[in-house]
């Protein structure tokens, strides 16, 4: 009896018949930056951010470590795609063309059934957007990045790549800074709860294109948030680039559990940067699963500013033929009494190389500090590999660090347990698998798990 | 060796210092360091090598050609770095000790380094069995001090090698130690690292035959401004090849180390078993104490971790010991000598494993100054 794999990876990996407004010329240049915040008509203090960060980028080498970006050339890559198609909040208003997409990932079906809100992105401008009404009545702000700009630019201008992921902070970074638009702004009030999770989709369908959202959140004095962000993007030969930032404040009491399942086609470098500022006594959580891509370098990071702040990250990367999955959590442990759990799963197969790189800090002044970081990497076959990098910086005594990794395979004796239950072979394999990640499928919304779980199971199809 | 030496030094005059940046703001401050005044100054001290019968100590310029080639920088390059061209651009010559084959002897080699620079090669032949003993405490000043020592355990060959490095606290170390194991033959690697001023220890070991074994425990003590960067490596090339590893660091004043250990293991080595365990007590809140422990895995059919820990003395610990009638300071030199005693008791040589207690004791004592200058 063979397993039920009903899922196909055409969902996610072919294109749509879709003529885009204005597609920029490919590479990068002052003129392309200026037409970018043109369109877009910014104000003057966002201009000036896009072509320092333009300036920067060009000033600075490519990173020397990681994962191979030979592949990677930034001057093909089409920095701006217009889809011709206005932002709205009514489904039936999206070009047909592009709801179809959306459908068939179900992302109108969701909305109505499990979620407080939902935003979709269509290569560089936001197609969708919509909040519950109780929501926008309590305050609670939901918008396109672009459109934060114009309606909200004192909080826009307070938090935007200033304090938690600056300009300067890396060569990417630099490049989103100059080439950013769509992604999502989101400002929770103090003390509001939201009880449902709000999503974006983030689509990706002109070949060679880049996609740079932005994605703000402030999730102030004691308020609640769980954001979902779900990613994907049709099969080319020619190699894309997403670079997007993800810059969450969540402020004195506060809680955010982000949850994320990147599912980009195996032709995107995805050079992703996502860093929390984690005020006193305040809370976040990261799930991050990394399923597609060619080459993945994405380090979520929260950064333990106020007292008491606590922070976990759970993670799941899976390596497929030709893919390079360099993934990991940092923490930065900046003030006293804050403490954080990373708990990384990966698993790599047929020629996969998967990396955990991350970084536990403790400051001087973080006394009572405390982590604790465990990583379990599965290896299928002998043409695969597997990396740990951990780096742990302590610099004072009042503190507790531990750190565990553990690389193997598949038990034989668990495999042959299974077998002598009527498994055949690759059920038992897809079964050891399973409970092999479920820490993280557990953690993730329900129609997140299934979607996972059939992943990984269409990934370990035929071994 | 006056050619390698001569290229040595163009490759020397020819690369920039290292920055010993290790990523992430990990990294060791050697921006006083003079490579020019170790160039200039000549020093003409050379080490003591006591063997037992039946062991030779030769040089390795009386060697034929061939034999000098394969074994000159047979397990480490000049041009590997500016630390590695400084060495040999100071090495005139290098000692072979050979233990001929089928020896087992009790007593120990005993190498008292001495050498500003020195290259060591060990050839353990088959089927010996050998127990080194390597002492650098030069009591004056060297400035530098760079050692090479490469050991090979040939087919069935155990070699036990301990050393213990408790230089004044004006040198940089450089010490590279490089072995490579044989089928069913197995090093035991043992530092114990002390003193100097900055000290970058690397111990690299290739398991290149099937059923080699390794072992590499790796204890320090830094206090005052000391600044330790250990790399343990065990680069696993052959099936069904073991390894172990295991460091105890305590770090006290303002001391400040890196510990690497790495782990390799090949696409071509199945059915190895590695681990790698590093432990810290910090014993003070200025120390800067950092670990990078790294698995590099290319085979799925391994059993393969790594772990690492810090922590300060605990409190539970110390309170019981009070309530015995301990005090503080006492109770702090039982729990470290407690904690490191694992990694030293092997030594077999009472005299060395006294002198490290009594080193231990004078190093983790609460210096005066460092509370002063910080509150």
């Amino acid at each position: 009896m063979k397993p039920e794999i009903n899922i196909d990876r055409k969902l996610y990996d072919s294109a749509d018949d879709h003529t885009p407004k204005l597609v920029a010329q490919p590479g990068i240049t002052e003129e392309i930056v200026r037409m970018i915040s043109e369109t877009k008509n910014e104000p003057e203090w966002m201009l000036e951010k896009r072509l320092k960060g333009l300036k920067l980028f060009f000033e600075t080498p490519m990173p020397t470590w990681g994962p191979d970006l030979s592949q990677l050339d930034v001057n093909k890559i089409i920095y701006f795609v217009d889809p011709n198609a206005k932002e709205t909040d009514n489904w039936d208003e999206v070009p047909e063309e592009i709801k179809r997409t959306f459908d068939r990932l179900g992302i109108p079906e969701a909305e109505k059934n499990v979620l407080a809100g939902v935003g979709a992105q269509y290569d560089s401008n936001v197609v969708y957007h919509n909040i519950l009404k109780e929501l926008k009545d309590k305050g609670v702000i939901f918008e396109n990045m672009d459109v934060a700009v114009q309606k909200y630019p004192e909080l826009v201008k307070k938090y935007f790549m200033t304090s938690c992921i600056p300009v300067h902070d890396h060569k990417f970074i630099m490049l989103h800074a100059a080439a950013w638009s769509g992604g999502t702004f989101i400002y929770v009030p103090k003390g509001v709860k939201v009880e449902l999770p709000l999503q974006a989709y983030f689509r990706m369908n002109e070949e060679k294109g880049g996609q740079f959202e932005h994605t703000l959140i402030v999730v102030d004095e004691g308020a609640e948030l769980h954001y979902i962000e779900g990613c994907s993007s049709p099969q080319y030969n020619s190699n894309s680039l997403h670079a997007g930032c993800v810059e969450l404040h969540v402020l004195t009491g506060a809680r955010m559990r982000y949850t994320s399942i990147e599912n980009w086609s195996k032709n995107v470098f995805n050079l992703n940067t996502k860093r929390a500022l984690v005020q006193r006594n305040a809370n976040m959580v990261w799930v991050n699963g990394n399923m597609g891509s060619a080459r993945t370098m994405l380090y979520p990071s929260s950064v333990l500013v106020g007292e008491g702040a606590h922070a976990e990250s759970l993670g799941i990367a899976f390596a497929g033929p030709g893919q390079e999955q360099d993934t990991g959590s940092k923490v930065v442990h900046a003030a006293p009494n804050t403490t954080s759990i990373l708990r990384s799963k990966s698993i790599s197969k047929g020629g996969g190389k998967a990396s955990y790189r991350g970084l536990v800090h403790v400051a001087p002044h973080a006394k009572n500090a405390k982590s604790t970081v465990r990583c379990d990497a599965l290896i299928i076959d002998d043409q695969s590999s597997s990396n740990t990098y951990p780096f742990m910086k302590v610099d004072n005594n009042d503190m507790h660090v531990a750190h565990e990794a553990t690389v193997g395979k598949i038990g034989e004796e668990e495999l042959f347990y299974l077998m002598s239950r009527g498994l055949n072979e690759e059920q038992a394999m897809q079964m050891i698998v399973t409970g092999f990640i479920e820490p993280v499928v557990k953690a993730l919304p329900l129609e997140y798990a299934v979607e996972l779980n059939k992943l990984i199971e269409m990934e370990m199809e035929g071994l | 060796m006056k050619t390698v030496q001569q290229q040595a030094r163009n490759v020397y005059a020819m690369i920039p210092m290292p920055m010993l940046r290790y990523g992430l703001g990990i990294w060791i401050d050697l921006s006083a360091f003079n490579g020019e005044k170790v160039l200039k100054e000549k020093q003409d001290a050379i080490s003591e090598i006591r063997v037992p019968k039946g062991v030779s100590v030769t040089k390795l310029s009386s060697h034929d050609k061939t034999f000098r080639e394969k074994y000159r920088e047979g397990l480490l390059k000049h041009d590997e770095n500016k630390f590695t061209a400084l060495l040999y651009s100071l090495l005139k010559d290098a000692t072979v000790i050979r233990i001929p084959k089928g020896t087992t002897v009790q007593t120990p080699i005993y190498i008292h380094s001495k050498a500003h620079a020195e290259k060591i090669i060990i050839i353990a032949e088959p089927h010996t069995k050998i127990t080194i003993i390597e002492i650098s405490d030069m009591p004056e000043t060297l400035y530098f001090k760079g050692q090479s020592i490469d050991v090979y355990a040939e087919e069935g060959a155990h070699v036990y090698f301990y050393a213990m490095q408790d230089l004044d606290e004006e040198t940089y170390n450089f010490s590279i130690k490089r072995g490579y194991v044989q089928s069913r033959a197995c090093i035991d690697w043992t530092d114990v690292t002390l003193g100097s001023k900055v000290t970058m220890q690397h111990t690299c070991t290739f398991l290149s035959a099937p059923e080699a074994h390794a072992t590499k425990k790796s204890m320090f003590i830094g206090s005052a401004a000391q600044q330790f960067d250990i790399n343990d490596e065990m680069i696993h090339e052959a099936p069904q090849t073991k390894a172990h590893m295991q460091s105890r660091g305590v770090l006290n004043d303002r001391a400040k180390t890196i510990y690497r250990g790495k782990i390799k293991i090949k696409r071509e080595a199945p059915q190895c078993v590695s681990q790698q365990k590093a432990d810290n007590l910090l014993l003070t809140e200025y120390v800067r104490c950092n670990a990078v422990p790294i698995l590099e895995v290319d085979n799925d059919n391994v059993i393969c971790s790594h772990g690492a820990t810090f922590k300060k003395i605990d409190d539970e610990q110390e309170f019981y010991l009070n309530t015995r009638g301990v005090d503080k300071e006492q109770a702090k030199e039982m729990i470290v000598k407690g904690f490191v005693d694992e990694l030293i008791n092997e030594i077999p040589d009472e005299t060395i494993k006294e002198k490290i207690q009594k080193r231990i004791e004078e190093k983790i004592k609460a210096t005066e100054h460092v509370h002063a200058t910080d509150h």
